[in-house]
């Protein structure tokens, strides 16, 4: 169904796309194209123009921009994924359970998920990580406890309407265990939303670890990371805001992939999340 | 109408009461010895092992989680947040002191929103497929791109850096508020505009709409006495949300103009490992996020008055 489906993906869909694949490609081939090791530093060519040794210029530490750009965009890239994975697994599996069984479990699971939905999402990510302390698996960790709840209470929405089908109760009727329908019968009509979910989230998640980057709760120094080079450009804004436009436009730019390609998938594949 | 604003209130004890859970844990998760670090504020040097057992004893350290938990929540409800492990100040004094700022920035924020979204929107909606409509949808797209501290950058590039209209930081006159509640507004208005732009098709599309038309009503007429109003339930809903979101986003926007409310007074408090002023602040934000949807509910009765009518498991059935 869906690759049938993707050829009327439309313009900006496949622009989006596009980007994405992009990015992917920064992401996978970053150490061969980048032309210097991004963490080495050159005091000789502190704050560069841009020459044929170094294509955007240098820092204020001389380390070349371009190469910490690809490694950034790499890892703020790669963690958001990462991110998003354990997300959409952690949300599926609760938003199934809940729906599925019902009970006090499922009265449980959502006063869950209504407590962490009473709050924008970025307030109890950074108490987290504020309260663990810095560092890019404490960013990704602070961003998944809050993130999941939304996944979850639109699966079991799914699940709920899903159970309530007449080949689920005939699967029950044959005598197919709980597990079985699960994994069988109702997993496979909440993938697909699921994954255009994800699409259309992993730009909010990209600029939601790059605000806790941003904030000096992410990667430390010399890893790069785009959130955490806009943070070290602030105090050159004036004589090299340069440093500041580079990785401000990449976590711009992949974002608004995400949103294109998102916004499309969700108008070609999903019928269910099309009204929100 | 009572009864309903009973019910809302009790159907949002229980949340109140996951978040004093939430916050509480989040003390838990803190690294270190309470005790110890408490020790260590009252003596020079290490404290003391003696000191420290005397103070776990002296705290109620030793006691079961929730044991503590009901001894904290009831702290709590006496005003008592505990005090700032940097500054000695009463918690709740820091937050009540500064959350004003705060709240100034977002409201200023929602407003500069809405003036923009809402205009927009409805253009859109009405002249659905014309070029304003494809405007919006572009003005929205980049709007919800665009990571909020960068462009708070741009902003500051441009009319302090270049143009020098505007201060760069600080909070002293109406011009710092300038940047700051552009950066907010310019970041909630395209979702707003895209809200009001399909909240408002949906109604335009619908029969009595129709009627309206084919009794002679002029179309301003039908568009602001008939269909804006029972489009704006939804979007009075999202409003009250992205005033909680704005507060949150504030916490950036605060760090980087240097605007003296909680988010900044938060960000300061992780620099310094300030875990009670961070456990604190989830619980006074949650407090203030369920204080808005009582809020909004509340506005429902007054944009839609069946709704006090609609009983709870008929309201609550959608969930």
């Amino acid at each position: 169904m869906a690759l049938t489906n993707l050829r009327t993906l439309g313009l900006s869909g496949w622009f989006g796309l596009g980007i994405v694949i992009f990015f992917t490609a920064i992401g996978i081939f970053c150490p061969l194209l980048a032309p210097h090791d991004p963490a080495a530093i050159n005091p000789a060519h502190s704050l560069a123009a841009p020459s044929l040794e170094y294509p955007l210029g240098t820092d204020n530490l001389g380390r070349c921009t371009l190469s910490r750009l690809l490694y950034g965009a790499r890892l703020s890239f790669g963690t958001a994924a990462v991110a998003a994975i354990v997300i959409s697994v952690i949300g599926v599996f609760v938003g199934a359970i809940s729906g599925y069984y019902g009970g006090w479990l499922d009265g449980i699971l959502m006063r869950v998920v209504d407590i962490l939905l009473a709050f924008p999402s970025m307030i109890v990510a950074l108490a987290i990580v504020g309260t663990l302390g810095a560092g890019i698996a404490n960013a990704v960790l602070g961003l998944v406890c809050v993130w999941w709840v939304g996944y979850a209470r639109i699966v079991r929405g799914m699940v709920l309407s899903t159970r309530a089908q007449p080949y689920i109760l005939a699967a029950h009727t044959i005598g197919a265990s709980h597990r079985r329908i699960l994994r069988l019968h109702i997993l496979p009509n909440v993938i697909a939303p699921v994954i255009v979910l994800v699409t259309l989230e992993l730009g909010q998640l990209i600029l939601a670890l790059a605000a806790l980057n941003f904030l000096g709760l992410g990667a430390q120094p010399p890893t790069p990371e785009l959130g955490s080079m806009l943070n070290a450009g602030r105090p050159f804004l004036q004589t090299a805001p340069q440093l500041m436009l580079y990785p401000g436009l990449a976590i711009a730019f992949v974002v608004l992939g995400f949103n294109l390609l998102g916004d499309s998938l969700r108008d070609t594949l999903d019928p269910y999340l099309r009204r929100s | 109408m009572t009864n309903y604003i009973v019910q809302r209130v009790l159907a949002l004890l229980p949340v109140w009461l996951g978040i004093t859970l939430l916050a509480f844990g989040l003390g838990r998760l803190a690294p270190g010895d309470p005790a110890y670090l408490i020790a260590a504020q009252q003596s020079d040097g290490p404290p003391p092992t003696a000191l420290v057992e005397q103070i776990r004893s002296e705290y109620g350290l030793n006691d079961p989680w929730f044991v503590q938990y009901g001894r904290w929540v009831g702290q709590v409800l006496r005003g008592d947040l505990g005090v700032s492990y940097k500054s000695g100040e009463e918690i709740l004094n820091a937050f009540l002191h500064r959350f004003p700022a705060t709240l100034k920035l977002a409201v200023a924020g929602l407003l500069v929103g809405v003036c923009l979204a809402l205009p927009l929107g409805i253009l859109a909606a009405v002249r659905r497929g014309s070029f304003v409509d494809h405007l919006s949808r572009v003005i929205a797209l980049i709007g919800t791109s665009l990571p909020g501290f960068w462009l708070a950058y741009l902003l500051i590039l441009l009319f302090a850096v270049n143009l020098r209209l505007l201060p760069v930081s600080g909070s002293s006159t109406w011009r710092h508020m300038v940047l700051p509640v552009l950066v907010l507004g310019l970041g909630v208005a395209g979702s707003l505009m895209r809200l009001t732009r399909s909240s408002l098709l949906e109604i335009l599309g619908q029969d009595f709409i129709r009627t309206a038309h084919a009794k002679g009503l002029g179309s301003l007429h039908v568009l602001y006495g008939h269909a804006l109003k029972n489009a704006l339930i939804p979007i009075v809903t999202v409003m009250g949300i992205t005033l909680g979101h704005l507060l949150g986003g504030s916490i950036i926007v605060e760090t980087i103009f240097a605007w003296p409310g909680i988010g900044k007074l938060l960000v300061d408090g992780i620099g310094n490992r300030d875990y009670p002023l961070i456990q604190s602040y989830v619980l006074f934000m949650g407090t203030f996020f369920i204080l808005i949807s009582l809020g909004v509910d509340l506005l429902y009765i007054v944009l839609d008055p069946r709704i006090s009518y609609v009983k709870r498991g008929a309201a609550d059935g959608a969930n």
